[in-house]
């Protein structure tokens, strides 16, 4: 009985085994500019990405609605930022999806995507 | 749970499977170099089939473990090319990550020199051990808050599971021969996994409450749902374990026959194998959110 009760409380704590592995986690608490949803002019020039911790953002790429996709540059990958700014092409009328990479300070990969319209 | 697994982008299936072949090899090879300090018992033949099972299998881990590196850059970079951009590398390799896996290099570097079964090698292979599991504790949410509780209790997790998954070989190899030898390296193993067992119940539970806060409450979580899979394989294992303990063993001691606990053993380890892949699924993709 006693065995029993070891292993059965072992079934927990082996769910956990080797889970310090390096987890990919979502950009939560994070805000963007144009927001998630919003609808913007086709004059905006830059987007924002905001965090709570300086982070390193690896890649930032957008696709746009002819099915292009852009690779937006801003600050350098190795570089950790709270809010990075990188410069927009020219924006024609429709759904702009952007999709997002980078590095926590404790090293942990980071991904996140949002979506904006640009109407005229 | 679904939803995230068909998500999944070819980068990510590369680095879960990778993850999977590092967790299995250099927790076998970690495993091999504890069980031979443990099993006394074990004659010349089965322990210098042990000793090249841990080299063999810190090889395998350090090519595992090295091709993690590029495969992180390629994430960074949102592909394959990403494996030979520089900037990428750089920054993975530099990353906490990077600093991980470089100990755990030099750890299994450590072990694989146990081949050569030299006065010197084993205290060698054995900090090579403690170096690997310490590599777990530099990375991950291991790196959390509060860091040096988290990180004593992943080393412990997983020397402990290293064990476990290091006793398979050995034990099945003593079995086939039946002997009074065999029964003894057995019934070690069993006391020691008791121990063992301890151990991982105490490291584990403690982690998963610092992690999750409300472990039931995690379980409404994608993570908590993947924990649930995992925990449905465990639950295998340990009714495995617990029938190798209570009957085969005695069986073994009674019969001389070893045949029901080698079948029993590779059942087990098919189970530990499972258990590693899930896991190496579940930490790639999914985090645990602080509950209550």
């Amino acid at each position: 009985m006693k065995l029993r009760t070891i292993l059965t409380s072992a079934a927990l704590s082996v769910g956990l085994t080797l889970s310090a592995g390096a987890t990919l986690a979502h950009g939560k608490g994070m805000m963007t500019m144009p927001g998630n949803g919003q609808t913007v002019g086709a004059d905006t020039k830059v987007m924002h990405l905001m965090f709570k911790d300086p982070m390193q953002i690896t890649t930032v790429t957008m696709k746009a609605p002819d099915g292009k996709s852009y690779k937006i540059n801003g600050p350098a990958a190795n570089e950790a930022v709270k809010t990075w700014e990188g410069k927009l092409p020219e924006l024609a009328k429709g759904n702009y999806k952007v999709d997002w990479r980078g590095m926590s300070p404790d090293g942990h990969p980071m991904s996140g995507s949002f979506a904006f319209k640009v109407a005229n | 749970m679904g939803g995230v697994l068909a998500a999944l982008e070819p980068v990510q299936i590369a680095s879960i499977l990778v993850k999977a072949g590092m967790y299995v090899s250099v927790l076998l090879a970690a495993g091999s170099v504890l069980n031979l300090w443990l099993l006394t018992e074990l004659d010349a033949a089965a322990s210098r089939r042990l000793r090249r099972l841990a080299a063999w299998s810190a090889i395998v881990g350090i090519v595992f473990s090295a091709l993690n590196i590029p495969l992180r850059a390629a994430f960074f970079y949102g592909g394959f090319a990403g494996v030979f951009d520089p900037m990428m590398l750089q920054i993975a390799l530099f990353s906490p990550f990077g600093l991980s896996i470089e100990a755990d290099i030099l750890g299994l570097l450590a072990i694989a020199t146990i081949v050569l079964n030299r006065s010197w090698t084993r205290p060698v292979a054995v900090l090579g051990v403690v170096l690997v599991a310490i590599s777990f504790a530099l990375r991950g949410h291991a790196t959390g808050d509060p860091r040096l509780a988290l990180s004593t209790l992943f080393v412990i997790h997983i020397l402990a599971a290293s064990f476990w998954i290091g006793g398979f070989y050995p034990l099945y190899d003593m079995a086939g021969r039946g002997n009074e030898a065999a029964a003894r390296t057995v019934k070690r193993f069993g006391q020691a996994a008791l121990v063992m067992v301890g151990l991982l119940v105490t490291a584990g539970v403690a982690i998963l409450v610092i992690l999750a806060g409300n472990p039931v409450a995690a379980l409404t979580q994608p993570w908590g749902q993947f924990l649930m899979l995992k925990l449905a394989v465990v639950a295998l294992l340990l009714g495995l374990a617990g029938l190798n303990k209570l009957r085969l063993t005695p069986a073994l001691e009674k019969t001389g026959d070893g045949n029901p606990l080698q079948s029993s053993i590779r059942w087990e380890a098919v189970a530990f194998v499972l258990i590693l892949i899930v896991t190496a699924t579940f930490t790639s993709t999914v985090a645990p959110e602080h509950v209550g």
